[in-house]
């Protein structure tokens, strides 16, 4: 009965009406995104005679091969990085009581909520040859002040995005594991497991889905970030995907090689992308009949 | 294996007291009933047991181990909890064998113990299943099962059998029962429902507010209340106030008179002439007629009332009955029914009645 | 919990310390450069501190110097572009929540695709062809070009926020405005609006803040025409540190402050994708 009802309710069609208020928002996306997006791979393929052709993948491999990898490089050493850091926090403020855990859980939110390019500008007087962190090691012995960390560079770079990205993941699997109900913990324990047994045989393998959904929108946005590598290692040899797609637009007004490197960093969160997409499209669904 | 004692054990959450100076022994192999509204601090003394929580002040002692300070990962101690809490990624085998790998048991050994605690929980071939997969008593036994295949010094039991159906319930009382006698395992289990504590323990220990109130056989615990609170808690329960104004010392009665001259007799041979007692009436112990009896039965409580009304429980018919300003309620057959302004006779024995000193 | 407590509690400061210094360290060094007047290598704290490119950032002080720059522009042009975003936003969004939340629609998993791809893709290859057709249609460095990529941006936020808020209202309290005899439009304005509006206003201010910080699309459709502060920021952070910082905080503060704020009514999820 109770489903009948259930039913009835949120089989609702409702005619017309549902359709007429999604348009405004469905025209503007398929304009601004769809026909966008589709258009990049398209033209991706399109030569100098506006044929169809590989040419722009040639040039690709010919000058940004390196540039390619050191993308996907950066985004896989960067995602686990923070994947690593933000599982451990995550797990501590789980697991702990008190108020230095009361008083992490409250600060260590605080990048999520910083923009990019703020973020950017923050990393390049934080990590420059004479910036705070150099000055700060060295007062404490570990650098020589005449030969500081370098690392406006790949290492700066992987630092900012972890900064930037740990938080977030954080925050993610951190409502994972509180999904997690106490019994299962206090369960384990009961039967003789240990905090880290717990958090390896308990709390990750439960939090599966949430530490996906992290990794994927850290990686995919990782990717796909200008702001950062563009402000702070910009031109240097090797740089990201990003940068040179800005750098063949703006200096050479190159389209097809930019919609190549556009197409190449679809097809390194491909696999990703769909695996979430699948995934949250089916829990829309799921969860609507649920209700 | 051991028994458990705990010694003034008191637990503070702020500046609420859930447990507070409880002094408990439960004796090797026993099944004691920690039971209690919800709120006594039932739950709160069982996770202090386990080493979920560290009490304020007090020990616990399981033998002759002092177990206050361990973490529950050194304990022994199985657990079996409300919502089951079987690992949703594991199998059955895992969710079994997980706590043996932890103790570094061989692959061959665990697969026997494995199977072992299985067939004793009758689910044996259920080994591959997802918990997902199997309906809420087969969860709670698979619970059982991993709390038992550790081979603890102690198992703990929170409110188990809440979360099934009434039926389902029931049989599963008696099983969870001959399991503890089978294997003489120490046990305690924390409950709200006194049906269930009179069905499976050797002794219930009641508590209130955080506080111990009796200890007893189930038995004793309902047929010899300790105070008020013990008596409505378990079965139901009419009370009467009165003061005893008479007493035959040789036969071990006393005559208790209440304020609008209502007289009953019940048996007692410590309260004196002059107490001021409470009287607790079960209903299955009142004996109705609709008619006034030609002969009256001898040395029982004979009274007249008038029915308020009835409810129809399937076996009995559940009535409230008026006996001067007091409400009594009786059971009786289903043959007759009573209807409401009905004037009714009441016949009481007094072995069957229990005075509380007030 | 543990064996040890002292362990546990040196072990828990010495995390709060490492987590401290890598959140504020940078964080810090922003707001000591805001207020360098001289700070020459290899000196610790800056030698000269003051408030002279704050006054001048915020126009409250003519300078002469070479690089000084006014915030003042950019920041009314950021202004008005946010604030028209959000109004626009909040009308079309609001809907596609409503019946995402409410009504079960043919082809949901379409909407719901489309909707949800900007988060599982690079965003910047779009922004490259979207450059191209509002290089046709004339709308390239104008105000409003970016404010429709700001659209695009944000709109996908605030459908998943303004969903989740109606979601999150029980069936049974519309059905009982109902059958008490309200029509569905008085149900729609009188029960389920006030109920959704909290989460609706977190969305609004996200919304807002995710148009402030754009970075990428702006970087694309509007330079060098059109001047948002994160363009600014861009622009001098190159020779002139003082007032990328300044700029640089105006942009952190209201971020910290709102999210701080609104941050219970988002989903962790969508909480990752402002300011790219």
């Amino acid at each position: 009965m109770a489903e009948v009802t259930a039913k009835a309710r949120r089989g609702r069609g409702g005619g017309f009406l549902p359709f007429l208020l999604l348009l405004p928002a469905v025209g503007l996306m398929l304009a601004l995104y769809a026909y966008p997006f589709v258009s990049s791979i398209y033209r991706s393929f399109l030569g100098s005679k506006g044929a169809l052709s590989v040419a722009n993948y040639a040039k690709v491999r010919e000058l940004y091969w390196r540039d390619v990898f050191f993308s996907l490089e950066i985004s896989v050493l960067s995602t686990a990085l923070a994947a690593l850091v933000s599982i451990a926090l995550a797990a501590y403020l789980r697991l702990s009581t008190g108020w230095f855990a009361r008083f992490i859980g409250a600060i260590y939110r605080f990048p999520i909520f910083i923009p990019f390019v703020v973020v950017a500008q923050m990393m390049r007087t934080f990590l420059a040859p004479h910036g705070l962190l150099n000055i700060f090691l060295a007062q404490i012995g570990l650098v020589n002040i005449d030969a500081p960390l370098e690392l406006l560079n790949w290492k700066g770079l992987t630092f900012g995005f972890v900064w930037k990205q740990a938080p977030f993941m954080a925050l993610i699997v951190l409502s994972g594991f509180e999904m997690v109900d106490d019994t299962f913990i206090e369960a384990a324990r009961s039967v003789g497991a240990r905090l880290p047994q717990v958090i390896v045989r308990i709390l990750i393998p439960m939090s599966r889905a949430s530490i996906s959904v992290a990794l994927i929108l850290a990686f995919t946005s990782t990717v796909g970030t200008f702001t950062l590598p563009y402000m702070l290692i910009g031109g240097q040899v090797p740089t990201t995907v990003t940068v040179d797609i800005a750098h063949r637009v703006t200096y050479f007004g190159d389209y097809g090689v930019a919609n190549a490197l556009g197409t190449l960093s679809y097809l390194m969160v491909l696999a990703l992308a769909i695996y979430y997409l699948r995934y949250t499209v089916r829990k829309g669904i799921y969860e609507y009949q649920e209700g | 294996m051991p028994g458990l004692r705990l010694e003034n054990l008191s637990k503070r959450f702020g500046k609420t007291v859930a447990v507070d100076s409880l002094d408990l022994e439960i004796r090797d192999g026993e099944i004691m009933t920690l039971l209690g509204p919800s709120g006594c601090g039932k739950t709160t003394t069982l996770r202090c047991i386990a080493g979920l929580l560290t009490p304020d002040e007090g020990e616990i002692y399981l033998g002759d181990e002092r177990v206050t300070d361990l973490p529950p990962e050194r304990r022994g101690v199985g657990l079996v909890f409300q919502n089951y809490a079987l690992w949703p990624h594991m199998t059955v085998y895992d969710n079994l064998a997980f706590g043996l790998q932890l103790r570094r048991v061989a692959r061959a050994e665990i697969q026997r113990r494995v199977s072992e605690a299985l067939a004793m929980v009758r689910l044996s071939g259920f080994e591959e299943r997802y918990p997902r997969q199997l309906s809420g008593g087969q969860q709670q036994r698979v619970a059982l099962a991993r709390a038992l295949v550790i081979e603890p010094k102690l198992l703990l039991l929170d409110e188990p059998l809440s979360n099934l159906d009434a039926q389902l319930r029931e049989e599963m009382r008696f099983e969870i029962r001959e399991l503890q006698k089978n294997l003489g395992i120490t046990s305690v289990y924390v409950t709200h429902d006194q049906a269930e504590a009179l069905v499976l323990s050797d002794r219930i220990a009641i508590l209130h507010e955080g506080r111990l109130v009796q200890v007893g056989s189930p038995a004793e615990i309902y047929n010899r209340p300790g105070n008020r609170f013990v008596a409505g808690f378990i079965g139901l329960t009419s009370f009467v106030e009165g003061t005893i104004v008479r007493q035959d010392a040789a036969k071990g009665y006393v005559v208790v008179r209440t304020r609008d001259g209502l007289e009953l007799c019940a048996r007692s041979d410590v309260l004196q002439t002059g107490q001021e007692v409470t009287v607790a009436i079960r209903p299955e112990h009142i004996e109705l007629y609709p008619e006034e009896p030609a002969v009256r039965p001898a040395e029982t409580n004979f009274l007249s009332g008038r029915v308020l009304r009835g409810a129809y429980l399937g076996d009995v018919v559940d009535y409230r009955i008026q006996v001067g300003e007091w409400i009594l309620r009786a059971h009786a057959g289903t043959g007759a029914i009573l209807k409401p302004d009905q004037e009714v006779f009441l016949t009481i024995a007094p072995d069957r009645i229990t005075l509380i000193a007030v | 919990m543990f064996r040890s407590r002292l362990l546990v509690k040196s072990g828990e400061a010495l995390m709060l310390i490492l987590l401290c210094f890598f959140i504020f360290g940078p964080i810090s060094g922003l707001v000591l450069w805001s207020v360098a007047l001289r700070w020459y290598w290899p000196h610790v704290l800056p030698q000269e501190v003051g408030l002279d490119y704050w006054l001048q950032a915020l126009g409250l002080r003519k300078s002469l110097a070479i690089g000084a720059v006014s915030i003042t522009d950019s920041f009314n042009t950021s202004l008005i572009i946010a604030l028209i975003v959000v109004a626009v936003v909040m009308v079309i969004a609001t809907p596609v929540g409503y019946v995402l939340a409410k009504y079960n629609i043919p082809l949901k998993g379409a909407v719901l695709l489309l909707f949800l791809m900007p988060q599982a893709f690079p965003q910047q290859p779009v922004f490259v062809n979207l450059l191209l057709t509002f290089n046709k249609w004339g709308l390239a460095g104008t105000v409003p070009g970016v404010m429709l990529v700001h659209l695009m941006v944000s709109l996908v936020f605030a459908v998943w926020i303004s969903s989740a808020a109606f979601k999150s209202i029980p069936p049974e309290l519309e059905e009982a405005a109902r059958s008490v005899g309200a029509s569905a439009m008085r149900t729609f304005l009188r029960v389920t609006l006030p109920l959704a509006a909290p989460g609706l206003l977190a969305s609004a201010v996200f919304v807002f803040l995710t148009s402030l910080d754009e970075f990428t699309g702006t970087f694309f459709i509007g330079l060098p025409f059109v001047t948002t502060l994160p363009m600014l920021l861009y622009s001098s952070s190159g020779y002139n540190l003082q007032f990328a910082s300044v700029i640089a905080i105006v942009l952190l503060v209201p971020s910290i402050l709102f999210m701080v704020i609104i941050e219970r009514f988002l989903k962790a999820e969508y909480i990752g994708g402002m300011g790219v």
